[in-house]
């Protein structure tokens, strides 16, 4: 079996419109060269991406950690240096000293001088109750000594209270330390009021984004520069978010109507058991991030719009490209198939010359005969005139014969497509070359089933492909005494098509040419003798009815060529030209 | 002069038994073969002087017989080529091998003739 390349070029009646074959074929290339040069650069620009999203997060936590370490250290040193500042009154002066109104006055007017750090100043004695106090509430009746800090105070000799509303009912905190002298022990306490506190953090966090807040360690809120209100309230941290020393957390809270991200970052004062909590909203904080994200966008659309023109503007080219070329073979195909055509009717030609030249062979010889003695007065031998007409006609008739299976072969060069009779196909064919072939010793017999289903194609088409298999069947029989072609059509009821089958017992193809005899100008035959376009025109005839055709060969037995042709269900018959019908000839 | 006696080999009949016909009217004696194998059998009966061949009969070729025949051997009888589908190789190729002189059908009797008549005078003066 030999297969063939499936480039054969349509020859007519494309079924195909040809715009949308090549719009079809652009959009694939498109779709692919897109699909193939896009998912790389969203696979890296994903992961790029990625990692700088990981990265940057990292980094802008951890500096987002060193900043609030920072500003608690400051916090830190506040209330250190407001306890240095109470030990330093103590050690530097008496309890005796300190007891005196006007003496404790200027101490205080001293360390609030610069800067207004003390809500007031007092000295308690162990009793609980004031000796001396510089502020502006009058708490001389108020025993300390029952208060919430006093037995913390007198445990651990100094103490930094929460946030509360004491005697004075205003928001302040309390630092107190524990003095002993000469066996009696008294103490000296500062208060802070929470509107400094908020001041003073007000003051650290400027240029801060989002809101610094001071909470206990029962989540209470401390100080709350931006909203004083909140002070002494409860948060709605989680407390157990600030589970380290210091920490960034991203943390969503369930707000009405929508879940927002916050970051939060928190670190724990060292005295008093405070956290310092900054929080931003997770898209401010990121904003940069978003950028990125939105840069990476920018650059995608803009790649993939530019790899889409670069890429439509070349595959439009390879498609331009493509349509050329189709349409430059398609024109050298249609030369070919003019060719061929030429070709089939001079495989003719011999048949023909011969078919024609021996009758006129013998007429000239009867008429010479007829000229030279039919005058004579030949007693006993004179020539039968009746004889002679008789043979005169029968060569005629046989001349008139085979004019007319070349007319009505020849008739057909330009007939359309239609329902054809494969049996009465294979007779006329085989008319044309029955006696050629036998005066080389070649018998031919066409046999067909009968009620054969008709073939739908153009009856010269499938004349040529009949002539140049047939002729190429006697040739095989070249210098050889004789032999068989045998030609058989039968339906093949399994593939729903009609199978024509030329056998013959010729020389065979060999082995290395077997591939190549459906090539174009493939011949083995001498110059002059073989084109080489027989079975490349027939091929792309059959190809073009939608059949096969196959050949199977065995060198010095024979050859035989499978055609299957489609069937057609049309009930039409076959257009009866007009030489087929006319049996009287006028000229007889 | 005798008149040469032909043997014309033709699967042709109708053509040549008038053809033979005609001669024999004219004093020649003339045999007809209707394939190669007749043909070369008739030979073997009796001698000719000229012989009409065509090539392409069934069995054995024309070629095949103008083979066996060898006109060049000084005895044989000269080969008239006579076929339906003169090509100028076939003819070349036939003379290369002997053959006297190629004609194409038809042919008129009196050329052939006189084709007969110079072959004939080619072998008597080849016998000489
Ligand atoms: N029936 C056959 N038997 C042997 N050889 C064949 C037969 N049919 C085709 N071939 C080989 O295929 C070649 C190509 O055939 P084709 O296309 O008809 O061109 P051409 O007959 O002009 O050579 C022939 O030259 C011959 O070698
Ligand atoms: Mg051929």
């Amino acid at each position: 079996m030999s297969a063939r390349e499936s480039s054969q070029p349509v020859r007519r009646g494309e079924q195909t419109d040809p715009l949308s074959h090549y719009s079809r074929l652009f959009f694939k290339f498109l779709l692919f060269s897109m699909v193939c040069a896009t998912i790389p650069l969203a696979v890296i620009l994903f992961h790029l991406h990625d990692s700088y999203y990981e990265y940057s997060g990292q980094k802008m936590k951890t500096a987002m950690q060193r900043r609030i370490e920072a500003n608690k250290d400051i916090v830190d040193d506040y209330f250190r240096e407001r306890l240095n500042e109470l030990h330093v009154i103590s050690r530097l002066y008496s309890f005796e000293y300190l007891k005196r109104q006007e003496n404790l006055k200027r101490i205080f007017d001293t360390f609030n001088s610069s800067a207004i750090n003390y809500e007031d100043l007092g000295v308690i004695n162990q009793a609980g109750f004031h000796e001396s106090y510089v502020g502006p509430y009058n708490l001389w009746a108020n025993d300390y000594s029952v208060t919430f800090w006093f037995k913390q105070l007198m445990a651990e000799g100094a103490v930094v209270t929460d946030v509360f509303l004491g005697y004075r009912m205003i928001p302040h905190i309390i630092m107190a330390i524990v003095n002993e002298e000469n066996g009696t022990r008294w103490i000296l306490r500062a208060t802070i009021n929470s509107y400094l506190l908020n001041a003073k953090l007000r003051k650290l966090i400027i240029g801060e984004a989002g809101e610094a807040v001071l909470l206990n360690d029962d989540g209470f809120y401390q100080a709350a520069p931006r909203s004083e209100a909140k002070v002494m309230t409860k948060s709605g941290h989680d407390m157990s978010t600030f589970a380290k020393n210091s920490g960034v957390e991203i943390v969503s809270g369930v707000e009405p109507g929508e879940t927002t991200r916050k970051i939060l970052a928190y670190s724990w004062l060292a005295n008093p058991k405070w956290v310092l909590v900054m929080q931003q909203d997770y898209d401010e904080f990121f904003a940069d991030r978003a950028y990125a994200n939105q840069a990476t966008w920018t650059f995608f659309v803009v790649s993939a719009l530019s790899i889409f023109l670069v890429v439509a503007v070349s595959v439009a080219y390879i498609v331009t490209a493509i349509k050329r070329r189709d349409s430059e073979l398609k024109a050298l195909n249609a030369q070919l198939v003019q060719t061929g055509k030429l070709a089939a009717v001079g495989q003719l030609a011999a048949g023909v010359a011969h078919e024609i030249n021996n009758p006129l062979a013998v007429i000239q010889s009867e008429v010479d005969l007829m000229r030279e003695f039919g005058r004579l007065p030949s007693p006993g031998s004179a020539l039968d005139a009746d004889r002679f007409f008789h043979e005169i006609d029968t060569q005629i008739d046989r001349c008139s014969r085979i004019t007319r299976k070349l007319l009505s072969f020849s008739r057909q060069i330009k007939s359309e497509p239609q329902p054809v009779d494969m049996s009465e196909k294979l007779k006329d064919v085989v008319g044309l070359f029955e006696k050629w072939a036998l005066t080389g010793g070649v018998v031919i017999t066409a046999e067909a089933d009968p009620d054969l289903p008709k073939v739908h194609g153009d009856p010269f088409d499938i004349s040529q492909v009949l002539v140049n298999l047939i002729s190429n069947a006697i040739d095989a029989h070249e210098g050889m005494k004789g032999g068989a072609i045998r030609l058989k059509a039968a339906a093949d009821k399994k593939e729903g098509m009609l199978q024509v089958t030329i056998s013959d017992t010729g020389c065979g193809i060999s082995r290395e040419d077997l591939p190549y005899i459906f090539d174009p100008f493939f011949t083995t035959k001498p110059v002059g003798k073989g084109t080489g376009l027989g079975l490349s025109i027939s091929y792309s005839i059959v190809e073009n009815l939608g059949g096969k055709i196959f050949v199977r060969s065995e060198p010095g037995k024979g050859t035989t060529f499978t055609l299957l042709f489609p069937v057609t269900h049309e009930e039409t018959t076959e257009k009866v030209t007009s030489y087929e019908t006319s049996q009287s000839s006028p000229d007889r | 002069m005798r008149l040469p006696r032909v043997l014309l080999i033709d699967d042709e009949v109708a053509f040549s038994r008038t053809v033979a016909e005609f001669l024999r009217r004219k004093g020649y004696e003339a045999d007809i073969a209707p394939s190669g194998e007749e043909g070369l059998k008739a030979m073997r009966e009796k001698t000719y002087d000229v012989i009409i061949l065509d090539l392409r009969m069934p069995g054995l070729s024309g070629m095949e017989v103008l083979k066996e025949i060898d006109p060049s051997r000084k005895l044989a009888p000269e080969v008239i080529i006579l076929t339906g589908f003169g090509t100028v190789d076939s003819g070349l190729e036939g003379l290369n091998y002997g053959a006297f002189d190629f004609l194409a059908k038809p042919v008129k009797v009196g050329v052939l003739i006189e084709k007969i008549m110079a072959a004939y005078e080619r072998k008597l003066m080849k016998e000489a």
